[in-house]
């Protein structure tokens, strides 16, 4: 079967990391404004991606800011059609939700100025080891085979802190301020990662 | 649209999320894995926009551009980190003992120098299509290991452009520290004073680190960067220059300092010509675009009087002084006489 083995292709995951990745902190910061809509900003920015990534094609998308906005847009109209009982704010604020979305602004390069900021703090904050294999993969462009080589652990146990190193990032990415707690949190852990099958290798 | 019971919180679904990006990463899913992953983004979109948040968060260039360890200084522009005093001792060690670190005691791997006259720009490729530019008057020993490519500049400058190997590091050893290439392009430059060395990036990454004969392998480069408090190094990143000199610490010991700077668009491609045998300057003092002729030429130019100070622009041969005394003479209204073998320019 042809059918691509990743439920989201390769083309499409670099898609989204080059063009709607760095304006996450903007549309959060937007949706944000929005809370009185009763609708979680998280929620948003999650079913936003979903339609990104299965939409059949991007290669008509000019602006893919603007575009990104306004599916996270039509995600809160349909939130609220869906909703029972709409909030007397939010009737207020649909009309606010109407402007255009303008062209990325200074503002926007504040964001992702401090945004890029809270990576490094959170990049900064892992546990050693975690750290360690994740640049290792995501900067020296190891295999997490190579990596479990290298460090003499096990694949098991990389696979384990590139998915931690990947959660902290998924706290931190557009959302800064609340995970830095997360992120200090995440230090105080011990730096060999529980799991039983996660034994160091005896060095030959 | 289905009944979402029990709904979960949008960081529950980040964590799966994250399980199955990071378990992708490892490789291929098993059939039944498959399934499972399917099962489960077909449960909620969010679960979707989760994993492809997820894998687009993991994949994205923002996130290698947060990983520099040692961060530019935002005012003074230059940042200074002590490499490890042992660092300093390996550095000079190498400059007396040149190439001797390289002789890998395990394996018998073959050693090629390469020598560029003076004026003369040299290309060599190598064998895993790599490809080395050598300035003039330059040197370099290059050792092909098993586990890492090793480049000693001896002398001079030269441009690296490197095939991407992560499990064979291209390391050039200078002076004073060693930039080692995470598959890029970029340019070593030894300079005058001992130790002193001008590293520019054109793209992908350099980590510049210590000198180590035993190196190499990226996790004690790592463990350098990250590791003991006494060792730094740093990340360069496209269109970026480290400066290494030695330097003194609080203490007046000898340390490897290293200061990192963005370069101004278009500077390094502009830089970069001498690989045509050009030389561009924008602006320069008269005085550095003669030292930078000296470098090319046995032809000497001096100046006389208060002319170190103009500023000059212009594309020149890097190798004819006279047409660039001729041309700077031209446009600044001054006069070239000979004295003995050098080309004097002179404000009548």
């Amino acid at each position: 079967m042809l059918k691509q083995t990743k439920p989201i292709s390769d083309e499409r995951a670099q898609w989204l990391a080059a063009h709607i990745v760095p304006h996450e902190a903007a549309l959060r910061a937007w949706l944000k404004g929005k809370t009185s809509l009763g609708s979680d900003v998280d929620d948003i920015v999650q079913e936003t991606y979903a339609i990104l990534a299965t939409k059949r094609t991007v290669d008509t998308i000019n602006n893919p800011k603007t575009y990104a906005f306004q599916v996270a847009y039509s995600v809160i109209l349909q939130q609220l059609r869906h909703s029972r009982v709409v909030p007397i704010a939010a009737v207020a604020d649909i009309a606010a939700l109407e402007t255009p979305v303008d062209e990325p602004s200074l503002e926007d390069a504040a964001i992702a100025r401090d945004e890029l900021r809270q990576v490094e703090i959170a990049i900064d904050a892992l546990p050693r080891q975690t750290r360690t294999a994740f640049i290792l993969r995501r900067v020296e462009g190891l295999s997490q085979q190579a990596i479990a080589r290298r460090m003499g652990l096990s694949e098991h146990t990389i696979e384990k802190h590139i998915s931690r190193g990947i959660k902290l990032l998924l706290a931190q990415f557009g959302r800064g301020g609340n995970s830095a707690v997360q992120a200090s949190k995440e230090k105080e852990r011990p730096d060999e990662i529980e799991d039983s099958k996660a034994q160091r290798k005896i060095p030959r | 649209m289905r009944l979402k019971t029990p709904k979960h919180s949008a960081r529950f679904l980040d964590e799966v999320a994250a399980d199955w990006v990071a378990r992708l990463d490892a490789g291929a899913l098993t059939p039944a894995q498959e399934r499972e992953l399917q099962e489960w983004l077909d449960s909620d979109p969010r679960c979707l926009g989760a994993f492809a948040r997820a894998r687009a968060i993991f994949i994205s260039p923002g996130i290698a551009a947060a990983i520099p360890i040692k961060r530019r200084a935002p005012v003074a522009n230059v940042v200074s980190s002590p490499l490890a005093r042992r660092s300093f001792f390996a550095a000079a060690a190498l400059g007396l003992a040149g190439s001797a670190f390289l002789l890998g005691r395990r394996e018998q791997s073959e050693k090629r120098l390469y020598v560029s006259e003076l004026g003369e720009v040299r290309q060599i490729p190598l064998e895993d299509g790599s490809r080395i530019t050598l300035n003039t008057n330059s040197m370099v020993q290059v050792e092909y290991r098993k586990e890492s490519r090793m480049v000693a500049l001896q002398r001079g400058e030269a441009y690296f452009e490197v095939a991407k190997n992560s499990e064979r590091p291209f390391i050039v050893v200078g002076s004073s520290a060693q930039a080692r290439a995470v598959g890029t392009a970029y340019s070593v430059r030894l300079g005058d004073e001992d130790g002193q060395m001008q590293i520019r990036v054109a793209s992908g990454r350099v980590a510049v680190e210590p000198p180590r004969p035993e190196l190499a392998a990226p996790l004690d480069a790592i463990r350098n960067l990250f590791g003991s408090k006494s060792t730094h190094g740093a990340y360069l990143n496209a269109n970026q220059e480290a400066e290494v000199r030695v330097g003194k610490d609080g203490l007046d010991k000898g340390e490897i300092q290293v200061s990192i700077r963005d370069l101004q668009p278009g500077i390094f491609e502009r830089s970069l010509m001498w690989r045509e045998g050009l030389l561009s300057f924008e602006g320069v003092t008269l005085a550095e675009a003669i030292a930078e002729f000296s470098r090319y030429s046995r032809q000497k130019i001096l100046i006389r009087g208060a002319l170190a100070h103009e500023r000059v622009s212009g594309l020149f041969a890097a190798a004819d002084s006279a047409a660039f005394s001729r041309a700077i003479a031209a446009s600044l209204k001054i006069k070239i006489r000979t004295e003995q073998d050098a080309l004097v320019l002179y404000r009548p």
